[in-house]
């Protein structure tokens, strides 16, 4: 005998996210860097870029005009264009 | 968190490698996120950057210390390499123990709902067919300066945007809202598709 | 469907992973079906997606919740209505549910559905002792926690909360004969029932017993509406005030109407540049758009209001008739304030006349 209940969580829809494969080295790469607006993330992900400046990547500058939102479909575009990104800053 | 996380999520399904520069406090965040969002069990090791917290009031000095410290951790990141884990301890939520343990239940076929529908080719066909369907509306939409187009169409989810650019009127009122324009898609499509399930339209005003 | 061996086990398990802390009432087969009575929507149907998890919500996952949060089968077309604006990607359920601030929906609802639906809105009833009331707040909250994910510690970063996270909704009173209602005023007639949802920090008192003017009392409820802790102070957005009857008579006997209340706060809810820079909430670099909505911030006299607009302002006349004591709710501002209709069919929203620029 077993006690039946409906499951509370909704149902999931998106398939697992799949992952980029990860470049071999930086060398050459254009790096994608993604503010979100967030205090001094500006200043951290700027020092970022301009110490892997010397490995030979190419930054390519969006903003978010919230942090409290997703990125705008213009920065996603802008940022598709790039090999890798890293944005900050998160919590 | 999920903001940062979603926005990643985003790219890599675009084939852009991504990492997260985030503050060491919410750890227990990034785990419970990458979770919710069945990313892989090594995603915040590999993909994460921790920072002490808190940073908004470090001076420009102290903060490009912090990262001059880290850049070893920034470029692993980049080449998908493991990261040391943050200092932080678990957060003061984790659950104490004490009691007996909690019963794991068996999952019975999900009530109601067609299931999860994985076959793309049927839904490439039935993206097509639902444009096919809504280019009257589409239509309607351009002449007074907005527009319609479907985007995705998977799980039973019909995803789109309504482009708003110059209106004919000054105040908007000849558009219909999205929420409103959605269920008339929805009405529209679902006699030829019986998988559809939901349309999500998002609103996008066009710079002028 | 979850299967254990007992309905002991059953029930801890979901009072330890599915409740808001409190106990909870199994959603058994019978009373889901039950539950659903109260609703001609196909139980199939998907109301939306709910973030931060993104996993769709049926009807009947609504009612699996609505249940468990021990609302009534009369109360699910308002609880699917709430959902259905809170799930408009405007409201920005993700932002909400996750933010380190203490946001969480406030629900209003306006009209004869409200009554009907067991809800109140005289003496308490922001408080306990509101069965509707606080049924239809968390069975809403139990959906946006089990279905969407957003549970503290976990995926909600809100660093205290708020006891507006078990539950935050009240009823309009409809007899205070001093306006139309929030119904009406948002293009309804008397026979139909909407429901606001704003981003919103939890409510805080104004005690007023002795104005007997409309400028006097808001000027009162003016200070409490701009206190520096609040978004609003940082960013002009959007606000409610939930006004006692004794409050709101003060302000019609004397004839203004809610543009007028919405008029007088966006003029009088104001900090001065000084007051900000000082509490450091002034962000120097302030952009035309700005300065050609507000005002030069440069200007001495400028003083920087909470309210976005006059129409920024949420007015709904709630309480008992016993004092004059009203809320002000200050909102979370990166997420919109919304209204939609709730009918035996479902909901809908009546067309707008302006529309608001949206982050994408």
């Amino acid at each position: 005998m077993t006690f039946v209940v409906h499951d509370p969580r909704g149902t999931r829809i998106d398939p697992a996210p799949s992952l980029a494969p990860r470049p071999g080295s930086l060398a050459g790469l254009r790096l994608g860097v993604l503010d979100n607006g967030k205090e001094q993330a500006n200043v951290l992900l700027g020092r970022a870029v301009e110490l892997l400046a010397g490995d030979g990547l190419t930054p390519v500058f969006a903003r978010k005009p919230s942090f409290a939102h997703v990125a705008p479909p213009e920065a996603i575009e802008a940022l598709a264009m790039c090999d890798i990104v890293i944005t900050g800053l998160g919590g | 968190m999920s903001c940062c996380m979603r926005d990643a999520v985003t790219l890599e399904a675009r084939g852009i490698p991504t990492i997260i520069l985030v503050n060491d406090v919410f750890a227990p965040i990034a785990h419970a996120t990458a979770a919710l969002l069945a990313l892989p069990a090594d995603y915040v090791s590999t993909n994460i950057v921790w920072l002490p917290h808190p940073t908004s009031n470090l001076t420009a000095a102290a903060a490009a210390m912090l990262i001059d410290e880290r850049i070893e951790g920034v470029r692993a990141a980049l080449l998908g390499l493991a990261q040391p884990a943050p200092l932080r301890v678990a957060s003061a939520n984790a659950a104490s123990g004490g009691g007996a343990a909690l019963e794991e239940p068996v999952h019975s076929v999900h009530h109601g709902g067609s299931g999860n529908h994985s076959e793309s080719e049927s839904d490439s066909a039935a993206l097509a067919l639902a444009r096919g369907i809504v280019e009257g509306l589409a239509e309607s939409l351009r002449a007074d300066g907005a527009d319609l187009v479907l985007l995705n169409f998977g799980q039973g989810i019909l995803e789109g945007e309504v482009r708003i650019g110059e209106l004919t009127c000054d105040d908007g009122s000849c558009i219909m809202p999205a929420d409103a324009l959605a269920k008339m898609v929805e009405a529209m499509v679902k006699p030829k598709v019986s998988s559809l399930r939901l349309v999500t339209l998002r609103e996008i005003v066009l710079d002028r | 469907m979850l299967e254990y061996s007992t309905e002991a086990a059953a029930y801890d398990a979901f009072v330890a992973r599915h409740s808001d802390g409190l106990p909870i009432v199994l959603p058994t087969p019978d009373r889901v079906a039950a539950m659903l009575a109260g609703t001609r929507e196909d139980p199939d149907d998907v109301l939306g997606l709910v973030f931060p998890s993104g996993n769709a919500a049926s009807i009947r996952d609504v009612a699996v919740n609505a249940v468990m949060a021990g609302a009534e089968p009369r109360q699910l077309r308002l609880i699917t209505a709430i959902l259905e604006a809170l799930l408009d990607q405007r409201f920005n359920l993700n932002g909400v549910q996750s933010t380190t601030h203490c946001a969480t929906p406030l629900v209003i609802v306006s009209g004869p559905l409200a009554f009907e639906s067991g809800l109140s809105a005289g003496n308490g009833v922001l408080g306990n002792g509101q069965r509707g009331n606080l049924a239809v707040g968390r069975a809403v909250r139990l959906v946006l926690t089990n279905i969407g994910g957003g549970r503290p510690g976990e995926t909600d970063m809100s660093v205290q909360g708020t006891p507006a996270k078990i539950s935050f909704c009240v009823a309009e009173r409809l007899d205070a004969g001093c306006w139309p209602s929030l119904a009406e005023r948002q293009g309804g007639t008397a026979a139909e029932t909407s429901i606001t949802v704003m981003p919103a920090d939890g409510p805080v008192t104004v005690s007023d017993h002795r104005s007997a003017t409309p400028q006097r009392l808001l000027r009162n409820i003016a200070d409490t509406m701009r206190h520096i802790g609040s978004l609003n102070a940082a960013i002009p957005s959007a606000a409610a005030l939930l006004l006692s009857p004794q409050h709101a008579r003060v302000i019609a006997n004397a004839g203004w109407n809610v543009a007028d209340i919405g008029r007088y706060l966006f003029e009088h809810a104001r900090n001065p540049v000084w007051r900000l820079r000082d509490a450091g909430e002034w962000d120097p670099v302030k952009t035309p758009s700005f300065i050609a909505r507000y005002g030069d911030p440069e200007d001495p006299e400028f003083r920087v209001p909470v309210l976005a607009s006059p129409e920024s302002l949420i007015v709904a006349i709630t309480g008992g008739d016993s004092g004059g004591f009203s809320a002000v709710v200050t909102n979370w501002p990166a997420g919109a304030v919304l209204h939609r209709f709730v009918d035996d069919d479902g909901s809908y929203s009546l067309p707008r006349s302006a529309r608001e620029r949206v982050h994408a």
